[in-house]
């Protein structure tokens, strides 16, 4: 499906997993990819700021929400503590995997999408395919992470008092202003 | 760096009793098998490798290799 993004959308959900692995995450959730939304241009980062989601804002409530939830950032640490427990050396690993194919082309733990994530995506396709648009963009994304409606992201955005009817009629009317 | 376990110790800890212990090790390891994968491919595909190439090294099908990778490269712009 990812074929069908925009550079911008890419660049959204490249944004979610650097949010992810900044916050010491080993997943991309859908409060990563309301970060990813909030700090990309298009119709949904647009619409966010005209909701007043400011970045910084957003970041704390992400991760005040998944501490509560009981999601501790381990920056994947129990992994390779596992990894560890069976005589594999992930450091050594990522030392020489450094060494040969430049820094950060290896990475573990890979932060992954969680269920609730993909989910995300999965209704985001769903509400280019609704629109009739062949192109998926940040706007879609958006549309997806509030139909959803139930993760971290559509917390986060309840938390910093966002109406989330007005903010998808928002972003509707930016992207069919755009079309 | 961690010192070396001698290999009387790392029997014990691959033979350890607790199943969590256990199966939490074998879930790191798929993830690291899917890392490692993900870099190798990456780099036969970049030092001009076919995808039947790749495929016959790791001892899969064509399609499945590419049904794994190719899209991905694309959509990360490393191939058009």
């Amino acid at each position: 499906m990812f074929e069908r993004f925009t550079e911008l959308a890419k660049r959204a959900v490249v944004g979610a997993q650097d949010a992810a692995l900044s916050m010491g995450h080993d997943f991309i959730g859908t409060g990563h990819l309301l970060l990813g939304l909030a700090q990309t241009a298009g119709p949904a980062g647009e619409a966010l700021r005209e909701h007043r989601v400011e970045l910084r804002q957003a970041r704390e409530q992400t991760a005040q929400a998944l501490q509560e939830a009981g999601i501790a950032a381990t920056g994947g640490q129990p992994a390779k503590d596992a990894l560890a427990s069976i005589g594999i050396d992930v450091a050594e690993i990522q030392r020489r995997a450094d060494d040969t194919f430049g820094p950060g082309v290896f990475r573990f733990p890979r932060p992954r999408f969680t269920p609730r994530a993909t989910k995300t995506l999965q209704l985001t396709l769903r509400e280019a395919t609704a629109l009739g648009h062949q192109q998926i963009d940040t706007g879609h994304l958006l549309l997806g992470l509030l139909a959803e409606g139930d993760g971290v992201g559509v917390k986060v955005l309840h938390t910093l008092d966002v109406d989330t009817g007005a903010l998808r009629e928002t972003v509707l009317n930016r992207m069919t202003r755009q079309a | 760096m961690s010192a070396e376990p001698l290999p009387a110790d790392l029997v014990g800890q691959i033979t350890n009793k607790d199943p969590a212990l256990g199966l939490q090790a074998v879930v790191a390891l798929r993830r690291l098998l899917e890392e490692l994968e993900r870099v190798h491919v990456d780099n036969a595909r970049d030092q001009g490798w076919t995808w039947q190439n790749i495929a016959t090294a790791l001892q899969v099908s064509r399609q499945s290799v590419h049904e794994k990778h190719a899209t991905r490269r694309k959509t990360t712009g490393k191939e058009d």
